[in-house]
């Protein structure tokens, strides 16, 4: 491993290492609530950065996420699945879910593909709304049961009763981690390669004999898998699903964060994710300005910076070698 | 340092983690001692923020009063109250975020909220294993198991049967009647309730409708429901603005029957939308003119400060004030500020505390297992001429015949 | 259904029809020439509505001045915007898209700040109500309707017949061509986005007496208005007006019919299978 790669992956295991330790220090429930639901975030903004590799941008991935916790929460509740079962399933049954939804997508693309996967999206979330059984209608999928509780052998029981946030926090910080790592690692290899070809130039790609369609579906498909788990974890860790929390709403807010933090680069979504996420603790006082406060910074990062404010320091990097040349020579 | 560009993301990835901390722990500012702080967990922005900034405004008049009064004596110090507001936006996940930050950041032991019935879901286990008061805006009933959630206002099951009552005796040859509710968990909750109270009533229900909380086109909906031909068309839990609506398009589509707003309307808002003469004969619960209303010197007073301070009467409004001077007498009961000892103050049984109609209690036992309701009374109003005319008020020994027939006990 | 029902059906779903007709044609206009996908159209009308009541209940101006002012005032706050916001970001679909849901916020709070959080109406213009064979429907709807017909027929001889009518619509079908006919598109892209917010803001302006409005009635509007588009063609401004009437009708007689969730299921399902079927909507062209 030559020396870049090193530092990179020493620093990536600091940061993990820090996650891991960080509900030893930070007792506060609050706190630990506020990182479960970010590492959530992270994984639904992430996944949407995963379809942008192919050039696409999807309005159809925030309801996928609701699919893949309303089929989590009934396997559950209506045929009585352990949590560990459910979960998966739920995964695999939104992802067969997105292949319906994307396929009659794939025959537009650009801005077509965006209002044609909002479409089908808005369908299937109007199916939630319709029908109040088994979705619960608008008012909501209440009285989701919890993870059941781990039983490792030695140790004492892991469980998820609504007060252990630590639990809940490590349970979706691995998720994370883990959704995090193979999106990488698939960015990586042949198929993110394909991605960057198709993202390109999708005549070129066929040219090259790639199937674009067949290439895009799969990673449509993986990104919607993705979704789907952090909608079961929300599922599971909010215990209630109502369908206007799936509505454009939420999905402007990840193609916002995607956008904001760089969707060139793999680190960008997390970046607009935490980054808003904290913008908006800083607010609670003034509930009123929060929009203006997220447009604003909207504004200012696509004007200065448009490849997101994951290149921010790139953009330092001349200005502070400068500085730090300047100061050398005194 | 050739390596260095390629890593920089990778900086900003780990300056992320210093970020996080700093913002823990600047979370929130600590309370001063002989302070009380009260949460109000509330949609203050978006769509739905005017069912809650009422809420906001109502308790903050009430915590000023009392402050400004003197404080709370408890155990011979003086303690101030403090409201700290977090924004619901009416979202699960918001509000969940909310509850926490009031309950582990603020520490808060008193909560004004939520709003949302399928909100209280998910918050209600959490104020009761952290041992903080609710005082529950919602309007379902409570359960046997509830102690520490309390009813902040009036509920579907006292609203609705006063309502279709008072229709029936201004009305007395109606037979049909439409129902028309919002699409979400409180209207359909409300809806089961008018279902069978206009059961119990012998109405026939010609038609059983559901709209957009913030529906503003209600003429194919009434395309469908006026040729039925109802007697009356009761609007549930729709809110004031959108209802003035559906007043005024049913006036235009020739409808001439009387509207009933069974969970309550707000007269300024039926003539500034509606107008005097689509409004006339619309009969209501509750009142947002407290001032017109004005059963007691202390309602004048308040009604009157809250407009003064805040430019407009709020529908339920004092209903708020109220949550806080429950509190408060809590406490002063308890000698303790402690939200465990103010509760068993409060669930003495024969408790009674102030409110702006008097002296009140909780009640409701004989139908839910527990006293979690205020006996507070409930006026019912029709509008006559462009003017709010009070009928009469329904006291809560009037209310209970009329709440057996409507849960069929 | 007995023809009462079905006129009725049939009257409603032509008043929506033209509400969104008027509305919808600022938003292709504003696709057509810059694609953009103007995530602030809604807003756009919101503060058309505010504004004329700004001018009318506020300051007591006459309706049809406030009206006019307001398509003049939001007109050109939609034009700085183009020039400061949209300008650095031609050409990038979603960077713009983004951009726009910024300005929405931004908008939203202004309103928010300046006019508070109530509902607001403004007094009817024209009361009274219209019945003929069984139907109703109020004056005022009918003059909306009436109006709005005029300015979508005034925009669009404006369109065909003037000089800048021309240069946009060089513009809507080949920005290059056009750039290489002489034609200044810094100039035509902040009169497209003027007019487009002129229009929306006067459909704001016109339902303002008809419904009530407060700082948040713009998103949903701007996904009605985005189907609209997409289903009538994104560049077609005939196909925009076939739409609008399209949904407007399906609105009326699916939530008559039926019930309201199960319309918008049709308009989203309809707007899925034209876009997969014939992407360039009804009336487009490739």
């Amino acid at each position: 491993m030559n020396r870049s790669n090193w530092i990179k992956w020493s620093g990536l295991a600091a940061v993990t290492i820090i996650l891991f330790l960080m509900p030893v220090f930070i007792k506060n429930p609050y706190w630990m609530l506020v990182l479960t639901l970010m590492w959530i975030h992270i994984i639904v903004a992430e996944s949407f950065r995963y379809i942008v590799t192919t050039g696409e941008y999807s309005f159809g991935h925030v309801p996928l996420m609701g699919m893949g916790g309303y089929a989590s929460a009934l396997l559950m509740m209506k045929l009585g699945f352990s949590f560990w079962l459910a979960m998966p399933l739920a995964v695999l049954a939104t992802a067969l879910i997105s292949v319906l939804i994307y396929y009659p997508c794939l025959r537009t693309t650009g801005t077509f593909f965006f209002f044609a996967s909002f479409a089908f999206g808005e369908v299937m979330r109007l199916c939630w709304v319709r029908f109040r059984d088994p979705f619960g209608g608008s008012g909501g999928l209440g009285n989701i049961p919890r993870p059941d509780t781990i039983h490792i052998p030695g140790l004492p029981p892991v469980d998820f009763t609504f007060l252990s946030h630590a639990s809940y926090y490590y349970l979706i910080l691995v998720f994370m981690l883990l959704s995090l790592l193979v999106m990488y690692l698939l960015e990586r290899s042949r198929l993110g390669a394909i991605a960057a070809a198709i993202k390109e130039s999708k005549v070129l790609a066929s040219f090259v004999g790639i199937r674009v369609w067949r290439y895009e579906m799969i990673i449509f498909v993986i990104a919607s898998a993705f979704a789907a788990l952090g909608g079961s974890l929300y599922a599971h860790f909010t215990t209630i699903l109502v369908p206007v929390e799936f509505y454009w709403g939420l999905g402007i807010y990840v193609c916002v964060w995607a956008v904001v933090g760089g969707t060139g680069h793999f680190a960008g979504p997390i970046v607009g994710t935490v980054i808003f996420g904290l913008t908006r603790e800083f607010l609670r006082p003034f509930p009123q300005l929060v929009p203006l406060i997220y447009g604003l910074i909207l504004a200012a990062t696509l004007a200065f910076l448009p490849e997101g404010l994951i290149s921010l320091p790139q953009k330092i990097l001349p200005w502070a070698e400068k500085v730090i040349a300047r100061v050398k020579e005194r | 340092m050739a390596f260095t560009r390629k890593l920089l993301p990778l900086l900003l990835v780990l300056l992320l983690v210093p970020a996080l901390l700093v913002t823990i722990a600047t979370g929130c500012a600590p309370t001063a001692p002989e302070v009380v702080k009260i949460g109000i967990a509330q949609p203050v922005s978006g769509g739905w923020a005017a069912w809650g900034v009422p809420v906001d405004r109502a308790a903050r008049l009430a915590i000023d009063d009392i402050n400004a009064a003197g404080g709370i004596e408890v155990g011979g110090k003086i303690y101030t109250l403090e409201a700290v507001t977090e924004d619901t936006e009416a979202d699960s996940a918001i509000a969940m975020t909310a509850f926490n930050k009031l309950i582990y950041d603020h520490k808060v032991g008193y909560i004004l909220g939520p709003m949302s019935s399928a909100i209280n879901k998910v918050v209600q286990p959490l104020c009761e294993a952290n041992k903080v008061v609710q005082l529950f805006q919602g309007s379902f009933p409570p359960t046997p198991d509830d102690y520490y959630n309390f009813r902040g206002t009036m509920i579907g099951e006292q609203m609705a049967p006063a309502a279709y009552a008072a229709v029936m005796k201004l009305y007395p040859e109606t037979k049909t009647v439409a129902l028309l509710n919002r699409d979400e968990e409180g209207g359909w909750t409300n809806q089961d309730v008018a279902r069978n109270v206009c059961n119990a009533l012998g109405l026939e229900i010609v038609a059983d409708e559901f709209v957009d909380p913030h529906e503003e086109d209600y003429a194919p909906i009434l395309t469908k429901i006026l040729p039925l031909e109802p007697d009356f068309i009761g609007m549930g839990m729709i809110a004031p603005g959108y209802h003035a609506l559906l007043i005024k398009q049913g006036r235009e589509m020739g409808y001439e029957g009387p509207f009933l707003a069974p969970t309550g309307s707000d007269t300024a808002i039926m003539l500034d939308i509606a107008g005097a003469e689509a409004a006339e004969g619309l009969t209501a619960v509750g009142t947002a003119d407290y001032i017109g209303l004005a059963t007691t010197p202390l309602m004048k007073d308040v009604g009157e400060r809250y407009l003064e301070r805040y430019g407009t009467q709020d529908a339920w409004s004092l209903e708020y004030y109220n949550d806080i001077l429950y509190i408060k007498a809590g406490i002063e009961a308890a000698n303790s500020v402690d939200p465990t000892e103010v509760v068993k103050a409060l669930r003495t049984p024969g408790f009674t505390m102030p409110s702006v109609y008097g002296d009140v209690s909780w009640v409701g036992e004989e139908f839910w297992g527990i006293n979690s309701i205020a006996s507070c009374p409930l006026p019912y109003t029709q509008i006559h001429n462009g003017k709010e005319v009070v009928l009469g008020a329904v006291s809560w020994e009037d209310m209970k015949p009329l709440i057996a027939v409507a849960i069929g006990k | 259904m007995e023809l009462s029902s079905f006129l009725q059906m049939f009257v409603n779903g032509t008043m929506i029809g033209s509400q969104l007709a008027l509305f919808a044609t600022g938003l292709t206009l504003v696709y057509g020439i810059m694609l953009i996908i103007n995530f602030a159209h809604g807003e756009l009308y919101m503060l058309g509505a505010f504004a004329v009541f700004l001018f009318s209940e506020q300051l007591g101006l006459n309706y049809f001045i406030s009206l006019v002012l307001a398509m003049i005032v939001v007109g050109l706050i939609a034009v700085a915007a183009e020039r400061v916001f949209f300008k650095p970001l031609r050409g990038q679909h979603i960077p713009s898209f983004v951009m726009s849901c910024g300005l929405a916020f931004m908008f939203q709070v202004a309103a928010v700040l300046a006019f508070g959080i109530r509902n607001k109406a403004i007094d009817s213009v024209f009361p009274g109500v219209v019945r003929v064979l069984d139907t109703c429907v109020s004056v005022e709807r009918l003059m909306v309707s009436l109006i709005s017909a005029i300015l979508i027929i005034g925009f669009y001889i404006f369109l065909l017949r003037s000089r800048s009518g021309r240069a946009m619509r060089a513009v809507m079908q080949n920005p290059d061509a056009a750039a290489l006919q002489g034609v200044n598109i810094n100039q035509v892209c902040s009169l497209g986005m003027g007019i487009g917010a002129a229009l929306a803001a006067a459909a704001g302006g016109l339902l303002a007496p008809v419904f009530i409005f407060n700082p948040w009635i713009g998103p949903a509007l701007t996904w009605e208005g985005f189907i609209v588009v997409c289903l009538g063609g994104k560049t077609s401004l005939p196909g925009t007006i076939l739409a609008a009437f399209i949904l407007g009708y399906i609105r009326s007689f699916v939530t008559t019919l039926v019930d309201p969730v199960a319309a918008l299921m049709c308009e989203a399902a309809i707007l899925g299978i034209i876009l997969t079927l014939r992407p360039q909507g009804l009336l487009g062209h490739e």
